[in-house]
């Protein structure tokens, strides 16, 4: 479900890994990353460049762990999401509270 | 104008080659002139959030889903015999009642008449960021809204069934 590709000083770089990203997998997703946060206590970057799609479930899930990281004063990036992914973050306005970029570099220079 | 009728099985070990059987009928059968690429896109997000609540929430064994595509619009209809809304059990008459409310949006039962209601949702200024702790987690009926030209629920009595209407304009 999530591949750690990096750990850094001041964050992780985690990936998500499958390409339908539904209720069939997002409280496993939220368990992850929820022991990632509490282990590691660094602020995360997502890579989403494998998912297709994403579901209801599984964005209750991401909005779950953004408040869990917030309670630790955490942060977490998203990066390389496909088209259809990133339209349905900005249809119900998630891009307002999650920080999007369109690379892992290009998340770098923010974190 | 084509329309089909698909019986889903309510289990997440169906959904995704019953969605995809759904989405080809959809791309099979708009019109030339259509912006397909947008409608396909909520046609897919729609039916992958009805599906979704069917799964969790409709207590029954199966879900018929109907596909027309009009001239103008595509109609999908949501039909189950499971439990019924439980907005439904609650006096909405002649109400906009809130159904949930966050610093992004405030999402809306308007009931119409007995046993019938429709959505819709406003967006919220955001005055305090903070305030992502009171974010819900509960997206489906927002999705299905905000993608929707026209989004409504009835429970018919006679047949027991909770049916849900949205219409995507082309």
């Amino acid at each position: 479900m999530i591949k750690i590709i990096k750990d850094e000083p001041g964050h992780l770089l985690i990936a998500v890994d499958v390409s339908e990203a539904n209720l069939e997998n997002s409280e496993l997703f939220k368990s992850q990353v929820t022991q990632l946060f509490d282990r590691h206590k660094k602020n995360m970057v997502i890579d989403f460049n494998k998912v297709e799609y994403i579901d209801s479930s599984f964005l209750g899930a991401m909005v779950s762990i953004l408040k869990h990281a917030m309670g630790m004063k955490l942060d977490i990036a998203l990066v390389s999401l496909q088209k259809d992914v990133y339209d349905l973050l900005l249809l119900i306005r998630l891009d307002k509270v999650f920080k999007i970029y369109g690379s892992y570099n290009e998340a770098l220079l923010h974190l | 104008m084509a329309n089909r009728q698909f019986v889903f099985l309510n289990n997440s070990d169906t959904l995704i080659a019953a969605l995809k059987q759904m989405l080809e009928f959809v791309e099979t059968n708009l019109p030339a002139s259509t912006r397909a690429g947008k409608t396909i896109f909520n046609a897919k997000v729609v039916l992958t959030e009805l599906l979704t609540n069917s799964i969790k929430h409709s207590g029954s064994s199966d879900t018929l889903i109907t596909i027309e595509a009009r001239n103008s619009s595509l109609l999908i209809t949501k039909t189950d015999t499971g439990n019924p809304l439980s907005l439904i059990d609650n006096d909405l008459s002649s109400t906009k009642k809130p159904i949930t409310n966050d610093i992004l949006h405030t999402l809306y039962a308007v009931s119409e008449r007995n046993d019938h209601l429709y959505f819709v949702c406003e967006e919220n200024k955001m005055e305090d960021i903070l305030a992502i702790d009171d974010i819900v987690e509960h997206f489906g009926l927002l999705i299905i809204t905000k993608a929707a030209d026209n989004f409504t629920y009835s429970y018919d009595h006679s047949t027991k069934s909770n049916i849900f209407k949205v219409i995507l304009n082309y």
